[in-house]
């Protein structure tokens, strides 16, 4: 514009300077040219920004879904891994019922021994003073196996250990139990387990101490390197 | 024999592990040190056994496996030298020994009372 104003101007004062009027319009032609140009550039980089906003509309969009389904999956994912724990569970107990089936009959036959007998429920008639009690009582003890096991002139109730009683090389005349509580129905396949008589045994580790004592009480060296008290 | 032997065994055991639900029996046991014995102690771990159902099933005082789940604790078996302790055990077993008698006649006196009511109504 500002061209323009100069050329007008200049145009009316009819300066003797051709050669610059048209210096200064292809100057002119130049810069329009140039300008239109810049023009079409800024068109097509405007086309360009608006389809990358369409782009980025896609993107969120898809952006969306991505979330959505990953929301999903871990829903689905929590609902399976209750589901699989339940199902474990499940079978855990079942497993576990599986192992302690015993017949119905066994039990029954079981807890009317047990409540008969009056061991684990009290006679109906019972009131204070009367001798029975829900468990073996003095006279009981006395009259089984342990109570004749060892010398009746002993006091109390003895022959605790059996290794005691096998080893005092004592055994009773009579074998057959007076009171239901000591068996008469048991099979020969019952054993005691892991019969040892020496309950001192005790697994290593353990009372490594008392060891070391009694070594160092029976040896006179004064070298012994053990901690004594 | 050797199977004469084991049946033995197994009698005075059965008899032995039964004895522990006799708190006056454990109380005799305590004061006279033998809870103390190192051997005795394991030999009370070694009963645990009697838990397993094909040897409990032989229990006519099941009570005492608890009793001997107890004995596993020194604390228990230190307590048990005082006779007020036992006395305390004793006590509450026999109540508990006669819960069932109780909650029976409680229900019998209920079902009486009931048809009294329904007695006199009908009148």
């Amino acid at each position: 514009r500002e061209l323009i104003e100069i050329l007008a101007i200049s145009r009316n004062q009819k300066l003797p300077q051709p050669g610059e009027e048209s210096q200064i319009l292809e100057l002119l032609i130049q810069r329009d040219g140039e300008f239109q140009e810049l023009m079409k550039l800024a068109v097509d980089q405007g086309k360009i920004h608006h389809e990358m906003q369409l782009l980025e509309k896609v993107v969120e969009k898809r952006d969306n879904d991505i979330q959505q389904l990953q929301k999903q999956l871990k829903e689905a994912e929590h609902i399976l891994a209750t589901a699989v724990y339940q199902a474990k569970e499940k079978l855990k107990s079942i497993e576990k019922a599986r192992k302690g089936a015993i017949s119905s009959e066994e039990i029954i036959k079981y807890a009317h021994r047990i409540s008969a007998s009056n061991a684990v429920c009290a006679p109906l008639t019972w009131v204070p003073g009367d001798p029975r009690r829900p468990y073996p009582t003095d006279l009981e003890m006395r009259s089984g196996l342990l109570g004749q096991m060892n010398n009746p002139s002993t006091n109390g109730v003895n022959g605790h250990l059996p290794g005691d009683a096998l080893a005092a090389g004592r055994l009773p005349d009579v074998l057959a139990p007076q009171y239901p509580w000591q068996s008469s129905d048991m099979s020969m396949n019952m054993l005691p387990p892991n019969h040892s008589n020496d309950f001192l045994l005790e697994p290593p580790g353990h009372n490594k101490e008392n060891e070391d004592d009694v070594e160092v009480m029976s040896t006179d060296s004064s070298s012994s390197s053990s901690d004594s008290d | 024999s050797d199977d004469a032997g084991n049946r033995l065994r197994f009698q005075l055991e059965l008899e032995f592990v039964q004895c522990l639900a006799n708190p006056n029996y454990l109380n005799f046991l305590a004061q006279r040190g033998y809870f103390k014995d190192k051997a005795f102690v394991n030999y009370l771990k070694y009963l645990l056994y009697w838990k397993e159902p094909e040897y409990a099933k032989y229990l006519k005082y099941p009570q005492c496996l608890h009793m001997l789940e107890l004995l596993q604790y020194e604390h228990f078996r230190k307590e048990l030298v005082n006779a007020q302790c036992a006395k305390f055990i004793d006590e509450q077993q026999i109540l508990h020994w006669q819960h069932y008698s109780r909650k029976r006649m409680r229900l019998q006196q209920a079902l009486a009372e009931q048809q009294q009511q329904n007695n006199t109504s009908v009148k």
